[in-house]
């Protein structure tokens, strides 16, 4: 449990029975175990974790990827899917890691420059 | 402060511990347990930045600093800290107030208003404490504690029904009877 996983010390952890349908936004690091179905909006490192269970479009600075994402990153600084992740849906970020052994499906669109470019492809807003 | 509730729960981050914790001692536990008394538990902590809108459950017990709009079904102890809102009804096994909910709140065993406490809808649960200071308006409503414990009585009832029938030889029926009562 306490390998990859830094924002543990320093912000929220949902647990591995939790689950939640909706509207999240969170600004402190937080760290996914249970099951979120709906968006989520976050300002600073989010990680899903290897339990982690994501049906979501997610906004994040930084997000990195231990569970299982199905729907849209996007992220102001970096995207990381580490070897156990599994993210089926779209990465948008200025910088992007897919460690080997992950299991990915979707494009990865870099805006090098500025983030907002390729929205024309893509049906949400931003 | 959500930060060094953070760190007193870091090292025994467990869901399993937390839950077998508290299965070991479910009544001895009211839940009227502030933050830093739950250290010996695992518990969730939910950040004053996070904001939920929709339907949150757990099993985890649970302690919000921030703000969720919308239900909570939780099967465990919800701790609502003070800075915590929640806009929504509230249903666990037992809960805390110390922040402000608007809604109502329904607990299977305890529930706890704080001095801190804002508290604008219904209480429905078997024990409920309200602190000189909470802010509070709604009706509380307590359901006969019989049912919080109805599990247990079978129990108690089909051991001693057993014995006096044991005069005669015991059925196949009723050695599963007792067996199946005593199992639980």
């Amino acid at each position: 449990m306490d390998s990859s996983d830094k924002p543990k010390d320093d912000g929220s952890v949902l647990g591995p029975t939790l689950r939640f349908k909706g509207e999240l936004t969170a600004g402190e690091d937080l760290l996914i175990e249970g099951q979120i179905i709906g968006t989520i909006k976050h300002s600073r490192r989010l990680t899903i974790g290897k339990q982690g269970h994501v049906k979501a479009q997610i906004e994040g600075h930084i997000v990195s990827i231990a569970g299982t994402v199905e729907g849209d990153v996007q992220a102001q600084t970096s995207v990381a899917v580490m070897e156990t992740g599994r993210l089926s849906g779209d990465i948008r970020a200025p910088s992007v890691s897919i460690v080997d052994g992950a299991d990915f499906s979707g494009n990865v669109i870099m805006d090098t420059s500025k983030r907002a470019r390729g929205a024309g492809r893509d049906t949400d807003k931003r | 402060m959500a930060r060094n509730i953070m760190s007193v729960f870091g090292p025994n981050g467990r869901a399993a511990g937390a839950e077998s914790a508290a299965a070991a001692s479910p009544e001895a536990a009211p839940a009227v347990t502030a933050p830093s008394q739950c250290a010996p538990l695992a518990l969730m902590t939910l950040g004053k930045t996070l904001v939920f809108k929709g339907e949150i459950s757990a099993d985890e017990d649970l302690v919000l600093f921030g703000r969720v709009e919308g239900s909570i079904n939780h099967t465990g102890s919800v701790t609502i800290a003070l800075g915590g809102v929640v806009t929504g009804n509230v249903y666990a096994r037992s809960i805390t107030i110390r922040g402000t909910v608007e809604g109502d709140v329904e607990a299977t065993e305890s529930a706890t208003v704080a001095p801190s406490a804002v508290l604008n809808g219904d209480i429905v649960a078997p024990r409920v404490s309200i602190v000189d200071g909470a802010e509070f308006n709604g009706c509380v409503k307590m359901p006969p504690r019989a049912s919080a414990e109805s599990k247990k009585v079978p129990v108690k009832v089909t051991a001693p029904a057993a014995a006096p029938e044991s005069k005669a030889p015991i059925s196949e029926q009723d050695a599963a009877r007792v067996l199946g009562g005593g199992d639980r």
